[in-house]
């Protein structure tokens, strides 16, 4: 299992252009967590420290796509986003981690829109990978 | 073409993350205190009696901290505009916490700060709050804003919390 996620694989072309449009909206929830970072949140303890990791994360699974590693891909985004959305949604009720917030501006509904689309894509494009690959030798 | 790909996704990430480009947080344009203003906030502070002390354990206990600066008690939020330069008085400081979407300082975020503070918190709790933050801008209630020529500046963008009151 570790080995086929981590062996470069060559998605179907439909799979490949969920994935590619995952990677993208991937990428803005990522670079839209690094400018936050530097608009202000670097002061929040470790919450903070978590928009500037999901910056860099979010640039390293990119990567892995870009390199033919598919499934890594798919389990990268998926760590990434699922996460994220959790927190956003905690901090705008009960708090997270200490921190909350009061609303959806439009910075945080770029980040909401866009991990949510990386989510749907990411998925719908491992099951057009796993739909295919029975027929694989 | 793979290459390319890797190496637009990194320059442009790396950008990001070292913030370049990115801008600054609106706050951090706003001028802190000088010496001598830090050094009588901080006296108000030690004066102001139980109220003001109370206040004072909320804006940490409420997280005031991690998204507003008050130089005197060492909070360097940036997230919402400084709370030691505000020229409100404590009224006004109490509407922005629990009325914070009134008003909002130029250049900050909309919906960040929580609107429930009027439900979390009482109604004594909120005016100890205000009045720390009157006490660590030179505003009192008993004076309201006549604290003009304390010679505080920074103007209308200074720092005027409406929006971001305490939250």
């Amino acid at each position: 299992m570790i080995r086929r996620m981590l062996a470069p694989s060559r998605p179907n072309p439909l799979a490949l252009a969920l994935l590619l449009l995952a990677a993208v909206c991937l990428f803005v929830a990522g670079l839209q967590h690094a400018r936050l970072f530097h608009r202000g949140y670097a002061e929040v303890e470790i919450v903070g420290l978590l928009f500037l990791m999901s910056g860099i994360g979010s640039a390293v699974v990119v990567l892995t796509l870009i390199f033919d590693r598919a499934w890594l891909f798919v389990i990268g985004a998926l760590s990434i986003c699922v996460p994220s959305l959790v927190s956003i949604a905690l901090s705008h009720s009960s708090g997270f981690l200490g921190f909350r917030e009061g609303g959806y501006d439009i910075d945080a509904l770029v980040i909401v829109v866009a991990e949510i689309a990386a989510v749907i894509l990411a998925a719908l494009g491992a099951a057009a990978m796993l739909a295919r690959s029975p027929s694989e030798p | 073409m793979r290459i390319v790909l890797a190496a637009l996704t990194v320059v442009a990430m790396g950008c990001a993350i070292a913030g370049i480009g990115m801008g600054h947080a609106p706050a951090e344009l706003q001028a802190p205190p000088a010496a001598s203003e830090l050094v009588a906030a901080k006296q108000r502070i030690a004066v102001g009696g139980a109220t003001t002390a109370r206040g004072r354990a909320l804006f940490e206990e409420e997280g005031c901290d991690a998204c507003h600066s008050i130089a005197a008690v060492g909070a360097e939020g940036t997230l919402g505009p400084r709370l030691d330069m505000v020229d409100d008085d404590v009224d006004e400081i109490v509407e922005s916490i629990t009325e914070p979407r009134e008003e909002i300082a130029d250049g900050f975020a909309e919906k960040l700060m929580p609107t429930d503070y009027a439900q979390r918190m009482s109604d004594a709790e909120i005016q100890a709050l205000a009045t720390f933050v009157a006490a660590a801008s030179g505003t009192r209630e008993e004076d309201g804003a006549g604290d003009e020529d304390s010679g505080r500046g920074g103007g209308e963008d200074s720092g005027r919390g409406r929006g971001r009151g305490g939250g």
